[in-house]
């Protein structure tokens, strides 16, 4: 794990800590989402600056960080399905496929993927506010919560605090 | 979420039962009252659309609900694969510590 890497894991760690204090302490939506989704999107960071470049700037990532850690080397694929907690590398990536629908859902919240519509930070449309996110019930809250959902915020956690464990494959 | 005053039992009953009927993967949820504080539920979810993973998978996710209302209580969820969940019940697959299957009430 080079420096760049280091910085990104400790931001994504602690916004991770903060998302399960909140869902501990069952604060609105908006606020679990806000910090899941930034936990996600640092984590993703801090693997793709693993080449020591820049990744884009963009708040997207997450998916493509779970296609990437779908596609990783032969040799290391056995290895990266038990640090996630599957025992075959099919069965992760039968999983991906089956949780992309909600890493999509959870990646275009922040406001500039939401286009002038839900998102756990700002009152939307811009032009005519008529919904704050406090009083909002997400459509990705209520995936996050079923059994699928949690299986996701359960993988989360993995990725997050067993990051320098695969954070150079 | 029913604004009533809380009642463990009955809140973990309509858990059960909304997750049976909103998760197509879920096939029973299993409530075990045994060790829980007062304003806690534990389920066990069996789901058979759960891919098969290794054992250290077994954590439970929790939620505060209803947070400074009459009826504010926590809600753990373990997510179990069916093959899994055979290994609880005769006792080969270890629970969360404290948790426990005496007493527990099975929803299909």
């Amino acid at each position: 794990m080079n420096g760049y890497q280091q910085l990104w894991w400790q931001q994504a760690r602690s916004d991770h800590d903060a998302f399960v204090v909140l869902r501990r302490a069952g604060s609105a939506e908006c606020h679990l989402l806000h910090y899941l989704q930034m936990a996600t999107e640092k984590t993703a960071k801090a693997y793709f600056w693993r080449s020591g470049s820049p990744p884009p700037t963009s708040h997207a990532g997450f998916v493509q960080f779970l296609r990437f850690l779908g596609q990783v080397r032969q040799r290391d694929r056995q290895r990266v399905a038990n640090l996630f907690s599957f025992k075959k590398f099919a069965d992760f990536q039968g999983w991906i496929r089956a949780v992309l629908p909600i890493a999509y859902q959870l990646e275009r919240l922040t406001p500039d993927l939401a286009h002038d519509g839900p998102n756990p930070e700002y009152p939307w449309p811009h032009a005519r506010p008529r919904v704050a996110p406090v009083n909002y019930k997400f459509t990705v809250w209520a995936s996050l919560a079923r059994g699928q959902g949690r299986d996701l915020m359960r993988v989360i956690r993995i990725a997050v605090e067993q990051f320098p464990k695969y954070a150079d494959t | 979420m029913p604004a009533i005053q809380f009642d463990r039992d009955s809140m973990a009953k309509w858990y059960a039962k909304q997750h049976l009927k909103t998760d197509p993967g879920i096939v029973s949820v299993h409530y075990l009252p045994k060790n829980a504080g007062e304003r806690e539920i534990r389920l066990i979810e069996v789901n058979d659309l759960l891919r098969e993973r290794t054992d250290d998978a077994l954590e439970p996710i929790d939620f505060g609900v209803d947070t400074g209302m009459d009826s504010a209580h926590k809600l753990f969820v373990l997510d179990v694969t069916p093959e899994q969940w055979e290994r609880i019940r005769t006792k080969t697959l270890p629970l969360p510590s404290g948790w426990s299957l005496d007493k527990s009430i099975p929803y299909k």
